[in-house]
């Protein structure tokens, strides 16, 4: 149900998660840094090969992509229609391919529209690497080590660990309703809506009335008793993590010096 | 020192209209275990609550008196710190569970307090050895069976160095050996000199285990004493609205009879299996036949079985097979006729697949393989909406339907969806609320209910719309014994005007008392399909299905050399067969 | 020796913790109540922040409806890249404390408006920066109507609830 861990043994899979979120923050600002696509398109390549480096099979890759693939589409078409050329400063995207009124299809528009893409391909693709190849257990292990505070670290583990929960309730709300003979296909966006509300109440009470049994049990078993909790998993760093982290760090500084250099603009 | 002493307390919730403790009083010393009863809304749970600080630190109100455990006043120092010496464990394992594995889970109070690590490992260790779940440390919490569930809730509050236990309903949802297990932990805590508290309905399970019961009512405590006296006042039982166990209702009639003395009121199976060898000395085989029961008295409970079978088909499974993940059937290959007028009982372990079978009879889930018909229609053939008018399923959480903000609209949602114009609707309304005996005004919020109220208001929200066959689902888990009793009245009515029934059930007192029909699923087979009587004398089939036949049948069994037969079912029952017996051999 | 402590009083209550944890998780499984529109099927994953915000207060709403995008998002597998999720995260708080502001100041039905603008229409400007007009363009309608539908099924839930004993009146003016 959650994005899912795919196990292996690739060296993305051992790097410690601070290393590869170090890494995935870089890439994520270098994703910024140029208009021109041909840098996009560097690290397009770079993330692809990952991925398969990764060795995820084929139909996760697809479910990965199949939903962003139409807004895709969509953003190319629209950015190259609507960027008229003088937006752009290098000569290369000033080539105005058709113009009627304020209709303009220029190069600087369709090259755009391909930086665009491929910035949020990029974006979706090493999300996923770092999902695929991390366990969910180490993100919630640097949560509880950073300095965000612990009732919140608390929070979002125990929201993880009720999400299945939840989910068991949506069907059996859904299953109550069913059996009663509720109409979910009404017609209509106001009636559709209504039809809701008996799905939606029950299950906002029960999380209600759930959240005071879970505060009593939290109490129970000595919650906020201590201000340190017991970690028992501790999660660490060797040499090829800090090479990994100073790697792109250096790639980071190169970036910022190219873009100081007024390299890569459209 | 005491391990808890209770002065004078009192207490009354922010929300409530009285007092919902008044002026009590208890000492208890350290390795004592304590059986509490009480109605629903006696304040059992507030009691308890007010034993770790729950009440008044979390649930507020006016509180007067004072709680100590060992020499910490509960009004002065946190919850977390009285938790490291009063642990609680709740019906709900939904709540209490905090770990993704089972290590984590019973590491989580440990690890609450800061403890070193190879301390709390060990803590582990130590606590899930004492429930029996040592090996279990990797498995997901998700997976186990509710039993085992209960159990890590136990580790979970061992692990804490808990000397107090406090069991509020543990075994509310377990079927009869989950129960056991939990009260083999209890005895075995208490060898260890753990001191417990135990909240239960189930009086049977409580005579053997607990030294000392308390009697909870109206926020009062109104009765106290060792556990053979208040047990063999059987009286009590019926004032407090309380169930006695069977076989101290039998010995009490006997008492009556002055058959024994009081004194002599068996509380126990044992007891009362020595106590009838005793009044019955050994039957020589030759000249004594057993006696025959009177199976014909009034509760119409075996007449039917005759001829509900002669009456039309409603549900008929045939060759049913279903499972939820691949190569692990949950169903395998059922065959069911459903007769109009059956008052049918599905029985059968935790996860043999009763809720999953009722979910398929009502096209919640697809099969795999088999059809369901009802009335010779294959249910394919019905949209949701349509078998609605004719299938209801009760399902065990009312909170899982109630939405509206009045009464009144709770019960005419299915009946709009129904399609009855407003003279109708209210017709209905005003009969079905006679029924359930819901006396509320209807423009009530279903949600400012008792939770006993809005389980009859989601039963009526069903009843409402006439069906001719209704399924539902353990109506009576969590209900006090009048509750119970209620519940199973009025669903008895429904099947004397006609409607089918099919329940769900762990309790087979209710199966004997109420059902003409009971059908055993175990491992996704029907392993019987009999009247209860016929069942109850079986006891390698019941064993095989984890099944425990009710106190009175399971006494009859171990006195068969007495002559006494083996399908009683009742109270009653072994009371004229001991009577007669007794007469004919004139002891 | 164990330490032992008094009572004391603070912001992050426990019953707060665990309402919160809750009704996360209940943003999280959102995904799964899936309401067919004409323009895809709208989603309730946003609806418990909205409750939340105008039962429990701004805080309690933020975080719930913050968090819980996120907890759709992780559970959906971040379908577009975790950076703009948490962009969209930190947008959903800010319009369930819009929600609260204007419902409570002003009256539920202003709130409804003014909130599905801000998550149909500014939500929708707002990815601008990531996908240019096309992106803008393409998100508005489906947006428009999901935020309403999440919106109006919060609002018609609370007004239920709110009669009810259930929520206590601390929270309602907090
Ligand atoms: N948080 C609360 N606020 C107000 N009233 C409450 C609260 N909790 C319980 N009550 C009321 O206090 C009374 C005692 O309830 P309690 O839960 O202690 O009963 P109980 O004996 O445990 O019943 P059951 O067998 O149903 O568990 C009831 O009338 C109940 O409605
Ligand atoms: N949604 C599901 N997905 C996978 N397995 C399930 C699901 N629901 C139930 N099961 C499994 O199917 C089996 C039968 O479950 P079911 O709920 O039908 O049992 P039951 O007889 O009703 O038990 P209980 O007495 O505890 O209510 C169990 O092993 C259970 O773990
Ligand atoms: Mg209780
Ligand atoms: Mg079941």
């Amino acid at each position: 149900m959650f994005v899912d861990y795919y196990p292996g043994a690739t060296i993305i899979h051992r790097l410690d998660v601070r290393a590869k979120l170090v890494a995935f923050t870089a890439l994520m600002v270098l994703l910024f840094f140029f208009t021109n696509p041909l840098y996009n398109l560097l690290l397009a390549v770079f993330s692809t090969f990952l991925l398969f480096y990764l060795g995820l099979p084929i139909r996760k890759i697809s479910a990965i992509l199949r939903p962003v693939a139409p807004i895709l589409l969509f953003i190319m078409l629209i950015t190259a229609f609507t960027y008229p050329a003088e937006n752009f400063v290098i000569p290369a995207a000033k080539v105005v391919f058709y113009k009627k009124g304020w209709f303009e299809i220029s190069s600087g528009g369709v090259l755009y529209g391909a930086t665009l893409v491929l910035r949020i391909f990029n974006m979706v693709i090493l999300s996923s690497i770092l999902t695929c190849s991390t366990p969910l257990d180490h993100f919630l292990q640097v949560m509880k080590m950073s300095r965000l505070p612990s009732n919140v670290s608390f929070l979002i583990i125990t929201g993880i660990r009720f999400v299945p929960t939840m989910q068991k309730k949506v069907e059996m709300v859904f299953n109550a309703q069913k059996v009663r003979g509720a109409n979910f296909d009404e017609k209509g966006l106001f009636s559709r809506v209504k039809a809701y509300i008996p799905i939606m109440v029950p299950l906002l009470v029960q999380s209600l009335y759930m959240s005071d049994r879970l505060a009593v049990a939290m109490l129970n078993r000595g919650y906020g008793a201590a201000a340190r909790q017991t970690s028992l998993e501790e999660i660490s760093m060797n040499g090829l993590d800090y090479i990994f982290i100073m790697l792109f760090m250096a790639v980071t500084v190169v970036g910022i010096y190219l873009r100081v250099q007024g390299i890569g603009r459209l | 020192m005491m391990e808890l002493t209770v002065e004078n307390l009192s207490f009354q919730y922010n929300r409530s209209p009285e007092l919902n403790l008044e002026e009590i009083n208890l000492q208890v010393s350290k390795g004592e275990v304590i059986g509490v009863l009480g109605v629903t809304g006696a304040g059992k749970t507030t009691f308890m609550r007010a034993l770790n600080g729950l009440i008044p630190q979390f649930f507020e109100g006016k509180i007067s008196g004072k709680v100590l455990v060992q020499d910490l006043d509960t009004q002065v120092y946190r919850i977390q710190s009285l938790v490291r010496r009063v642990g609680f464990v709740f019906d709900d394992p939904e709540t209490q569970i905090f770990g993704v594995n089972v290590k984590e889970d019973v590491a989580f109070g440990p690890c609450n307090f800061g403890l070193p690590k190879e301390e709390v490992m060990a803590r582990i260790k130590k606590s899930l050895n004492l429930v029996g779940l040592e090996g279990y440390e990797e498995r997901a919490t998700e997976n186990l069976s509710g039993g085992e569930k209960q159990r890590l809730a136990i580790a979970g509050v061992l692990a804490m160095g808990s000397e107090i236990l406090v069991l509020d309903e543990p075994t509310a949802a377990l079927d009869p050996l989950g129960k056991e297990a939990v009260f083999q932990i209890v005895e075995l805590l208490k060898k260890q000199g753990m001191t417990v508290l135990l909240v239960e309905h189930e009086t049977e399970d409580m005579a053997a285990r607990v030294e000392r019961v308390i009697i909870l009512d109206h926020g009062r405590i109104v009765h106290q004493g060792e556990t053979r006296d208040v047990f063999q006042e059987v009286p009590l039982f019926s004032k407090y609205h309380l169930r006695p166990p069977e076989v101290a209702e039998f010995g009490w009639c006997l008492y009556e009879e002055r058959l024994i003395s009081k004194d002599e009121v068996p509380v126990t199976e044992e007891e009362g299996v020595a106590l009838i060898k005793r009044l019955l000395p050994m039957a020589s085989p030759s000249t004594d036949n057993a006696v025959k029961v009177d199976k014909s008295e009034g509760k119409g409970k075996i007449l039917q079985s005759g001829n509900a079978a002669q009456q039309e088909v409603i549900i008929e499974v045939k060759d049913l097979s279903f499972s939820y993940i691949k190569k692990q059937p949950v169903l395998k290959g059922i065959n069911l006729q459903i007769h109009q007028g059956d008052f049918l009982a599905l029985v059968g372990q935790n996860g043999a697949g009763k809720t999953t079978f009722c979910k398929i009879l009502t096209k919640l889930l697809a099969a795999d393989k088999g059809k369901v018909t009802f009335k010779g229609e294959e249910i394919n053939k019905f949209s949701h909406v349509q078998l609605a008018k004719h299938l209801g399923y009760v399902f065990q959480n009312p909170d899982h339907q109630i939405f509206s903000s009045s009464i009144k609209e709770e019960l005419e949602f299915g009946l709009i969806n129904q399609g009855l114009d407003e003279a109708e609707r209210n017709e209905r309304i005003k009969k079905v609320l006679n029924i359930v005996k819901l006396d509320k005004p209807l423009t009530t919020h279903p949600l400012n209910l008792g939770r006993g109220e809005r389980q009859r208001l989601a039963v009526a929200s069903i009843l409402v719309l006439e069906l001719e066959a209704l399924i539902i689902d353990e109506p009576t888990t969590g209900q006090d014994w009048q509750g119970t009793l209620n519940i199973m009245d009025l669903i008895k009515d429904l099947n004397r005007q006609g409607h089918t029934i099919l329940i769900i059930t762990h309790d087979m007192r209710l199966v004997a008392e109420y059902c003409n029909r009971v059908v055993v699923l175990n491992k996704g087979a029907i392993l019987a399909d009999e009247t209860p009587r016929q069942l109850f004398t079986k006891p390698d089939l019941l064993k095989e299905a984890r099944l425990r036949p009710p106190q009175i049948s399971r006494m009859a069994h171990q006195l068969a050399e007495q002559g006494v037969p083996r399908d009683i079912i009742d109270v009653e029952e072994l009371l004229a067969a001991v009577k007669s017996l007794k007469n004919r051999r004139g002891v | 020796m164990e330490e032992l402590q008094k009572v004391k009083k603070e912001f992050w209550t426990v019953k707060r913790i665990a309402r919160l944890a809750i009704l996360i998780a209940l943003s999280g499984v959102g995904a799964l109540v899936k309401i067919p529109s004409p323009t895809g099927t709208v989603a309730l994953d946003s609806a418990p922040g909205f409750f939340t915000a105008v039962a429990f207060g701004p805080v309690e709403g933020m975080i719930v409806a913050g968090i819980g995008h996120l907890f759709t998002a992780l559970t959906a597998g971040f379908p577009m890249g975790i950076p703009m999720h948490l962009y969209i995260g930190v947008q959903m708080a800010a319009w369930a404390y819009l929600f609260w502001l204007s419902s409570k100041k002003v009256n539920l039905i202003v709130g409804i408006i003014v909130a599905t603008i801000a998550n149909g229409v500014l939500s929708a400007a707002l990815t601008i920066p990531f996908g240019g007009v096309g992106l803008f363009v393409g998100l508005l309608a489906p947006l428009l109507v999901g935020s309403l539908v999440n919106i109006l099924i919060a609002a018609a839930a609370y007004k239920v609830v709110s009669k009810s004993n259930l929520i206590e009146e601390e929270n309602i003016k907090a």
